[in-house]
């Protein structure tokens, strides 16, 4: 239940360079941008593709080191891959997708009727993959992987295929099973809500490095750079210039603010629902021209500058429809309390090596 | 009327066919496999007799497989003759209908999800087995597509048989042959007789293609 990841490969547009280490069961989330390397990742991992140079060690096995010359095949990994559209093979039925390339005397009737029941696929088994709805056919796929036992879980963007009912019972079920599974999981996905969901730890990945890690809720608490800013969802975020002790000019959006204290950041970042309407004298009051409005629901994104300022961007404030009496009111003034305003840099520290 | 030109044309069609088919998907499955920087250079030689002058192929294979050419002396050390025999028809046929078989296959096997490919791969299963349990049900309307176009095409094939097999009646006339020469003579009535044979051959083949690749969707789903 441990790996230790840790590979370097180039590709057109950038290079993959990330290392990853767990010594106990979990699952370790990666979150980014699409085409920012996080699948290459796992696919690396798997022995799908080639690191150009590193070492892979999962559960003690090494899988890959480039300078003892291992590279194990894919087949000889044992490492369980849930594909984005599932990859069940569409001319086998459900039953010899599971048993698909499994020795003829492990093909036990026990174990297969176990993961039928834990997938809920009873009655199924003889269908084919294009008469299973989306949910049936994760089901079957994931019960393919599970019947083998895994030394290492991979889920590569598991839910995007599906539509947001689905989602939530697909994302339940996934829960319950990874609950009981002894062995690490590597979830990627490009929803900072999927990730918060299923991960207890999760990195933040950008041009194929990981450029913050941490326990889950320290990550969206106290999102180390830009980038993380940016996956975990905060919608204003500008560069900064240090004025005082605690407090700063804000470039993007043309306004001074008070934080805590003065650290070496030189971005900051601000929760679009962080925003309470105040009097003109609160801290970081700032007058708002509310430029326009994004409605959606249940919530509202304000799109406001500050009053007679010239931002090179606007922000947002997002209020949910219960809190305001009449979504076409808008207050004169918006603040921020100081402990709100997230500081984090542009970008990463180099990493020591 | 003298049948011998359908049975010549029948036999060298489907032998020649029949090379195609295995030859044509191992090959197929082979270069697909292969580092994508060799596949070009692969593909541009197993494409040529494609786009070749018949006569081209004829002169070129005459060469290699007349008494003084590389493999034309070793085969008639061994007692077997290529020029002006039925062998030659066969090889001639292969030749220039092997690409279509070779190139229609290779499509429907890049068309395969590379996912289905890398599932297969993590969940253990041999290079073989993917080839057999994966690749060839998933390329199976490509597979019939190919097998009817290179049929057809070793069944109408008419340069490069002349240059190599030449157009000896009985021996290596086929019906193609035939209809050139019958209407050389100023025949048509004979020629039009095994034009009437030639389109109902091509038409059931297609048919049968098409039975095929309806099947395969119905089955491979």
């Amino acid at each position: 239940m441990s790996f230790d990841i840790s590979i370097k490969r180039k590709t057109g547009t950038f290079s993959l360079d990330v290392s990853l280490y767990s010594d106990k069961p979990g699952v370790i989330g990666l979150l980014g941008a699409s085409g920012c390397g996080k699948s290459m990742t796992l696919k690396c991992v798997a022995g799908i593709l080639k690191p150009d140079s590193g070492r892979i060690v999962v559960n003690g096995r090494t899988f890959f080191d480039s300078e003892k010359k291992i590279n194990l095949k894919p087949q000889e990994r044992g490492v369980g891959y849930l594909f984005q559209n599932y990859a069940l093979f569409p001319n086998m039925t459900v039953r010899d997708n599971i048993f698909a390339g499994m020795p003829k005397d492990k093909q036990s009737d026990e174990v297969f009727l176990r993961q039928i029941e834990l997938f809920e696929l009873e009655g199924l088994e003889d269908r084919y993959p294009t008469q299973l709805s989306g949910g049936q056919q994760q089901r079957a796929a994931l019960a393919r992987i599970f019947i083998r036992d895994p030394e290492i879980l991979m889920l590569d963007e598991p839910f995007s295929a599906l539509d947001t009912a689905l989602r939530w019972s697909l994302q339940k079920k996934i829960s319950e099973v990874l609950s009981d599974y002894k062995n690490s999981v590597l979830f990627v996905s490009h929803s900072r809500d999927e990730i918060y969901m299923l991960c207890e730890r999760a990195g933040v990945m950008s041009e194929g490095q990981i450029v913050s890690f941490g326990p889950i809720e320290k990550l969206f608490e106290e999102p180390a750079t830009r980038a993380a800013l940016e996956l975990t969802g905060v919608r204003n975020i500008s560069n900064i210039r240090w004025t005082g002790q605690n407090r700063f000019h804000a470039e993007d959006w043309d306004v001074d603010l008070i934080c805590p204290e003065k650290t070496v950041c030189d971005c900051a970042g601000i929760r679009a629902h962080y925003f309470t309407p105040c009097g003109p004298d609160a801290v970081n009051a700032i007058p708002i021209d509310v430029v326009s409005v994004i409605n959606e629901p249940f919530e509202s994104n304000v799109l406001f500058r500050p009053k007679g300022r010239n931002p090179t961007q606007l922000m947002c404030w997002r209020v949910g429809h219960k809190h305001i009496e009449n979504i076409t009111e808008w207050p004169d003034h918006l603040s921020i309390a100081p402990e709100n305003i997230l500081l984090a840099k542009n970008r990463q520290s180099v990493p020591e090596k | 009327m003298n049948l011998s030109p359908l049975i010549i044309s029948l036999k060298t069609a489907g032998l020649s066919t029949l090379f195609s088919f295995f030859l044509g998907i191992l090959i197929a499955w082979g270069v697909v496999s292969m580092p994508r920087r060799w596949q070009g250079l692969v593909d541009g030689i197993l494409t040529l007799p494609l786009v070749l002058p018949p006569t081209v192929t004829g002169f070129i294979l005459l060469l290699i497989f007349g008494k003084n050419g590389p493999i034309g002396k070793f085969l008639l050390s061994i007692g077997i003759k290529v020029v002006f025999t039925v062998t030659g028809a066969v090889i001639a046929a292969f030749v220039v209908a092997f690409p279509l078989m070779y190139r229609t296959v290779k499509a429907a096997f890049e068309q395969i999800d590379p996912d289905l490919i890398y599932a297969g791969r993590t969940l253990g299963m041999s290079e073989m087995s993917i080839f057999r349990r994966v690749m060839i049900p998933a390329a199976l309307p490509g597979i019939g597509a190919g097998l009817v176009l290179s049929f057809a095409r070793a069944l109408g094939e008419f340069g490069a048989t002349l240059m190599l097999a030449g157009n000896l009646p009985g021996r290596t006339q086929t019906v193609s042959l035939m209809i050139y020469t019958a209407t050389a003579a100023g025949d048509y009535e004979l020629a039009s007789k095994w034009v009437v044979v030639i389109v109902a051959i091509s038409l059931s083949s297609i048919g049968l293609m098409n039975w095929w690749i309806d099947r395969s969707r119905r089955h491979g789903r």
